[in-house]
């Protein structure tokens, strides 16, 4: 099959989890004998790009693939994300289509700033494959959390958008609805919808509930994580955060609990990059007062499995629903068991197993209650540790995607 | 005054906002009904009705082209439910347009409350106007002809009190109304122009046609004088969007009007009065070929729904319902008869019900004088009542053959069941005899030490064991030989009690309804839209291990979270490994079997393990390999004991590979060339015996020991032989003796090498060697010179060495380059002394200088027969890169520093693979050698296979 990635950014400028995603499809994908390419946008004209054609089409290989990138704006309104400069952008996305060899099949893996090339796409009667991994295509905040900062149940065609969300002249009313109704055909002209949580695929079952949503988990690299590396617990336990420290994240709430937990010798070691130097140092004063909080610096994917054997349990306090969270099946991984915000995917999957406690989201208290507890009867832990799930391979992902791909491309013929 | 236009809507996404906004501002209200768009047309009016437009939104997608019966509902809607004071029923390519300065309800205040007509002014569609990259199409289009000057091709313009009765009909097409079939009297308002855009773009114009044709098309009985302007452009569109765009021009200056009608006037510059707001949703994009398709797909439901009436009767047929699931087979056919019967009843109630509803459609017909009507629906109650009939019919022929079909099975079942009491029986008395027997009473004290000494118990369990057994000995207990079969004690343990599993088969439903892939044997629950149920089966994971390492612990978790099972059970079979694999196995509850390292080999290892379980299937897998999903063993264990049709019953089913993240081209290719070989690509591949040839049998007779299941008795039954190549000498005993396999990709394992290239001489010297000796008609070609063959060899891989693909070139052009220079490589004429590194193996290097200096040719010429085993590798070199190229030019078009490794990778162990089959060729020949050479290719055989 001819397979064509459709993604929202990708390499040589960007290399964050989606992009990671896809570059693994594609790979298992050539794996079997398929042709890929990858359409994207390009926002840095300066990124290591090879050719540059004269419509300003961007062009490399990375690791095999070849990458085709449409130029975007990079000043452009990111609420409007690819509505912007629409027309140019189809254009180029029809042009750029009538020059390669037709393909079998889309797989599109995000379609932020990509909405015109999807319609084009969608347009052609190539079978496509939409992957859902976070709520871009049901909302505008991405997160789905209301200005108010409430939880939302959906778009509800994009009425919820225009009561709770619309602000100012370019996120009117009429503009969110019509947004919300736009994005919808895109998901019920696929021919395969896949979520990557059953929390994600249950937001935009309520919105389409005649569409069918499969469900496809993160893989990881487990075979990175050695069974025998796992720490065996030795006095008072510690308390992990590995992430973004970010205000989303929650980790201020982690670190304030902690500090004001009766916690006897229990640790709490936070590792992760910040790109909020306000934040950063607010965190800083936190563990300032607190000698049992160490904050480390940030480490690359090589060294997360050594950073989480270095834990009894692994926190995740995000203040916004988390779609999937690869940090907490590294940390399944790792046989870690789990406090999380009681929020999203990381919510629901310890709640399904017992793997560890949901606590309220930015609730010091509750945090800190349960810091406290556990501190005083660490043996939870090992309780935990035993309904610890075994997260996915990135194979298993990338098999069930080759096997979306053939059930969409034979639903075509 | 309360003004309402009413309209019936499909698939006008390019105009439909200009219609609401412009139309918005003559009318307090409009009511717009929506005949299932497919182009977003709905969705925008919602969106429109949301922004506080004056707009009431309705969908009720029909089939046929009902406009009359639809708009004249809508009419009545208007002035019964939003008291309409005057009604317009309007299409959304119609536009009102009242003198500059006045509003329609202006001048309709002054008008008395008679029947209206507004006159169509035509708006003409040109070539250029699709250039025009204003996206609202009454701004785009700008020439219009003179108002129509017929008023049969006007659009009526009603006021409340004409449809206060009820009994009026708006005609198809809204040019006019019939009180009692008779045509109501109209007046032409002629200050209002109805601006018409019925041709706005080609694609618009193709979508129209082509849904409009279709339509009408469905209607019962269509009376080609409506939609008479469908023909001609239908019949253009088939012939391609071009053909049709030649003939737009010219047919919007004749829209809708006769062949001999003169058009009226000249075209002028006059642009409409555009009212409305500016767009906001409106863009160009329109797929003509998609709604047309969305339309086609809606009749084609539509019809299915009309077969589908008659689903009643299918679901009293109770065909392996849940509730039958425990049913006897006497049951199940007493429920089949009690469904054939009901169907028939349905059916003979079907025919009643038609029979007095054609009754109505008479009575129907005295009140009625549309007697077009009437024709209409009783056509359509005939459609129904002969598809009612049929379908009643079809269920009963199902029925008498599932019942049929039933007794079959249920006969199989009883003489099954007779036998296998029957074996019950025998075994009983033969375990009686032993009980009862002097040797067992003898024997009995040893029993329980030996097996303490075997290590299959502790000394506790024995203990306790040992008094359970004493306990129920005693009289009065449980009949002895279940008391046997849940002590375990004793040389003669049977295992726990089995389902007879083909009488599960007809008692549980787990057959998947995913249409598109009804040809594959397993798919994995994940995929289900509705996941099976969980089977009573237990299934025993044979894994023969040697020094397994870390990657085995997540093997043995995947293995122990699979669902859906009735139990799971991993027997390690392991021969001798020092890394605690051992450890690993025990600490994780798997039942472990040791072996010496000595007595290893792939089938004594794997009927160990085979002869220890006790589940009702056996899986074989290797320590490398890892599930994909935790319903993996599930779904083959559906694959195999419950397939979804009876032509893919098999008796032992095999996964594909799906390959590891750090896998290499050369492997990728091989496993593609391989699986297109089997007939297992793409899709599940069901193998029988169909020639006895090698390859036919290799095709067909190939199962692999990564992934294998079969049930324990036929295992038992065949069991494992040859020291390597196990899986197939298996197959193909299999499918001599009339079973089936599956060899499938629907569900595959994740495995696959990285190999060094040391690797791949000897993995094809083994496959050459097992080949010829498996099938006798496996052809051996020449092959005598060590010289030739490894002079030749060491040549072409300084050549290789220094061969790299050239980067951001195209990979073909790489590929035929380098196959061009190896075609035209000079082969060596003068024997060295072998020396080399032996494609990275050390014994082969080390084999080779021996052997070089053993038979000193050094600098001797070399001869004929050296010259065509050089000739030989070198051809098998060619074909094998070839092989390589193919695959490689599909997946990587352009060479970049990753594909330039990858190929890089792959052609030097090309040259091993075409060494390992030539070294192959020559001790397969070596009884021809002379007696020195002839023992030296043994020893070299003893080399390459070592350690396999």
């Amino acid at each position: 099959m001819k397979i064509l990635y459709v993604i929202h950014q990708f390499m040589p400028e960007f290399f964050s989890g989606t992009e990671q995603v896809t570059m693994k499809l594609a790979n298992a994908a050539q794996a079997s004998g398929h042709q890929v390419d990858v359409l994207t946008c390009s926002l840095q004209p300066d990124a290591p790009w090879s050719v540059t054609d004269e419509a300003g089409v961007r062009f490399a290989i990375v690791d095999g693939v070849p990458v085709h990138a449409l130029p975007i704006d990079p000043s452009a309104n990111l609420a409007h994300l690819g509505f912007d400069g629409a027309a140019a952008h189809g254009a180029l996305t029809d042009r750029f289509l009538d020059a390669r060899p037709a393909y079998d099949l889309v797989h599109v893996t995000h379609a932020m700033r990509m909405i015109e090339t999807v319609e084009r796409i969608q347009q052609r009667r190539i079978p496509c494959v939409l992957t859902l991994t976070d709520f871009f295509l049901a909302c505008y905040r991405i997160n789905l959390v209301q200005l108010s900062g409430a939880p939302c149940r959906g778009p509800a065609m994009g009425a919820a958008c225009s009561l709770y969300c619309a602000q100012g002249d370019s996120l009117d009313a009429a503009w969110l609805t019509a947004r919300q109704l736009r994005l919808r055909l895109i998901v019920e002209r696929a021919a395969e919808v896949v979520a990557c949580s059953e929390f994600v695929a249950d937001v935009f079952r309520r919105e389409h509930p005649e569409r069918d949503i499969s469900v496809i988990p993160h893989g990881i690299d487990l075979l990175r994580f050695n069974y025998r590396s796992r720490r065996v617990r030795d006095g008072a336990p510690v308390f992990g955060y590995l992430g973004t420290l970010s205000e989303a994240k929650g980790v201020h709430i982690l670190a304030e609990a902690f500090a004001r937990a009766s916690k006897g010798g229990a640790r709490l070691e936070i590792v992760g990059p910040h790109y909020d130097n306000a934040f950063a140092l607010r965190l800083r004063e936190i563990a300032a007062h607190d000698p049992q909080i160490t904050i480390s610096a940030p480490i690359g994917v090589d060294a997360v499995p050594a950073a989480l054997s270095r834990f009894d349990v692994l926190c995740l306090p995000s203040l916004v629903p988390e779609t999937f969270s690869l940090a907490i099946h590294e940390g399944f991984a790792a046989g870690l068991p789990c406090l999380v915000s009681d929020l999203g995917h990381p919510g629901r999957v310890v709640r399904e197993h017992g793997c560890g406690e949901g606590i309220p989201p930015a609730h010091v208290g509750a945090w800190s209650d349960c810091v406290a507890r556990i501190a005083s009867n660490p043996d939870i832990l090992d309780d935990w540790k035993q309904r610890v799930p075994l997260p996915w391979r990135v194979e298993e992902e990338t098999f069930l995607y080759s096997q979306m791909y053939r059930r969409a491309k034979i639903r075509a013929l | 005054m309360k003004l309402i236009a009413v309209s019936r809507v499909k698939n006008e996404i390019d105009i439909i906002e200009a219609f609401v906004r412009h139309n918005a501002r003559h009318f307090d209200k409009l009511i717009v009904l929506d005949d299932g768009s497919s182009d977003g047309t709905y969705e925008a009016l919602l969106s429109f009705q949301a922004s506080g437009l004056p707009l009431v939104v309705l969908r009720e997608p029909c089939v046929g082209y009902e406009q009359s019966r639809f708009m004249t509902r809508l009419l009545r809607m208007a002035v019964d439910q939003f008291g309409a004071d005057w009604v317009a029923p309007l299409d959304a390519d119609e536009f009102v347009e009242p003198p500059k300065g006045t509003t329609l309800a202006d001048i309709l205040a002054s008008s008395p409350p008679t029947l209206l007509t507004m006159a169509w002014n035509n708006f003409i569609w040109r070539p250029e106007d699709d250039e025009n990259p204003e996206p609202n199409p009454v701004l785009r289009l700008r020439m219009r002809l003179p108002p129509q000057p017929r008023m049969t091709l006007g659009k009526v313009l009603a006021p409340a009190a004409l449809l206060a009765d009820g009994k009026i009909e708006l005609w198809q097409g809204n040019h006019g109304i019939s009180r009692d079939g008779r045509e109501l009297p109209s007046q032409l308002l002629e200050s209002v122009n109805l601006c018409h855009f019925p041709i706005r773009s080609v694609a618009q114009y193709a979508g129209k046609i082509g849904v409009g044709y279709l339509q009408y098309s469905a209607m019962a009985h269509w009376d080609r004088a409506m939609g008479v302007h469908y023909l001609q452009p239908f019949q253009m569109l088939c012939r391609g969007l071009d053909a049709l765009a030649q003939t737009m021009e010219a047919n919007s200056y004749r829209y809708s009007m006769e062949d001999t009608e003169p058009v009226s006037g000249e075209v002028v510059n006059a642009p409409l009065c555009y009212a409305g707001d500016g767009l906001t949703l409106t863009g160009r994009r329109q797929d003509p070929l998609l709604n047309v398709l969305r339309c086609a797909e809606a009749i084609a439901v539509q019809c299915a729904k009309y077969a589908e009436g008659n689903a009643d009767l299918h679901s009293t047929l109770a065909i392996a319902t849940p509730e039958l699931a425990d049913a006897s087979p006497h049951q199940r056919i007493a429920a089949l008869q009690e469904g054939v019967r009901t169907a028939r009843t349905a059916r003979d109630s079907a025919l009643r019900s038609r029979l007095a509803l054609s009754l109505e459609f008479e009575q129907l017909q005295k009140n009625y004088t549309a007697s077009r009507l009437v024709e209409q629906v009783r056509a359509s109650a005939e459609q129904a009542r002969l598809t009612a009939v049929s379908e009643a019919d079809g269920a009963v022929a199902r029925a008498v053959f599932e019942l049929d079909t039933q007794r079959m099975r249920a006969q199989m079942l009883a003489e099954k069941l007779e036998a296998m009491r029957k074996v019950a029986q025998n075994r009983d008395h033969q375990l009686a005899a032993i009980y009862n027997s002097t040797s067992w009473a003898l024997l009995r004290p040893i029993r329980a030490p030996l097996r303490i000494l075997r290590g299959e118990i502790s000394y506790q369990t024995a203990t306790r064991l040992f008094a359970r057994t004493i306990f129920r000995a005693l009289p009065g207990s449980q009949p002895f030989r279940n008391r046997l079969r849940q002590s375990g004690v004793g040389l003669f343990k049977p295992g726990p009690q089995q389902q007879p599993l083909d009488e599960t088969i007809v008692a549980i439903d787990v057959v998947s309804t995913e249409s598109e892939l009804a040809g594959d044997l397993a798919l994995l629950p994940e995929l289900c839209a509705t996941p099976p149920p969980a089977l009573d089966v237990a299934v025993s994971i044979i894994i023969p291990t040697f020094n397994a390492g870390a990657e085995f612990f997540w093997l043995i978790k995947k293995l122990q979270a699979q669902r859906g099972l009735r139990a799971v059970e991993i027997v390690v079979v392991d021969s001798g490994s020092t890394d605690g694999t051992v450890e690993l196995a025990q600490s994780t509850g798997c039942m472990l079997v040791q072996i010496d390292n000595s007595e290893f080999s792939h089938s004594h290892s794997r009927n160990l393990g085979a002869d220890k379980a006790t589940g009702d299937v056996l899986l074989f897998t290797v320590q490398d390999a890892f599930p994909i999903g935790d319903h993996w063993l599930q779904a083959l264990a559906i694959g195999l004991l419950y397939p979804s049709r009876a032509e893919n019953r098999v008796s032992a089913i095999s996964c594909a590979e799906f390959p590891r993240t750090d896998t290499e081209l050369l492997y990728n290719s091989m496993i593609d060339t391989h699986y297109k070989f089997l007939g297992c690509h793409q899709s599940d591949r069901v193998g029988r015996l169909i020639d006895l040839d090698n390859i036919s049998l290799r095709q067909q007779g190939q199962l692999s020991d990564i992934a294998c299941m079969i049930s324990r008795s036929l295992l038992l039954k065949y069991r494992y032989h040859g020291r390597y190549a196990e899986d197939l000498i298996l197959g193909i005993q299999l499918i001599r003796d009339g079973h089936a396999l599956g060899m499938i990709s629907s569900a595959k394992i994740i495995h696959s090498h990285n190999r060094p290239q040391s690797y791949y001489v000897r993995r094809v010297f083994v496959d050459i060697i097992f080949l010829t000796d498996a099938f006798p008609d496996f052809g051996i070609p020449h092959g005598c010179s060590i010289f030739g063959a490894m002079d030749c060899a060491y040549a072409l891989s300084r050549k290789l060495r220094d061969w790299r693909a050239p980067q951001m070139r195209p990979t073909s052009e790489a590929f035929a380059a380098l196959l061009n220079e190896l075609r035209d490589f000079h082969l060596p004429k003068v024997a060295t002394d072998l020396t080399g590194d032996g494609f990275g193996f050390k014994p082969l290097s080390a084999w080779l200088e021996r052997y070089g200096k053993a038979m000193a040719r050094e600098g001797q010429t070399l001869n004929g027969s050296d010259i065509a085993d050089a000739a030989q590798l070198r051809t098998m070199l060619v074909d094998r890169i070839a092989n390589l190229a193919e695959f490689a030019e599909a997946v990587y078009p352009v060479i970049d520093a990753h594909a330039a490794e990858q190929i890089q990778n792959g052609v030097q162990k090309a040259l091993s693979m075409a060494v390992g089959a030539q070294l192959a060729f020559i001790y397969l020949n070596a009884s021809r050698l002379p007696s020195d050479r002839n023992n030296a290719v043994l020893e070299l055989k003893a080399i390459l296979l070592e350690g396999i």
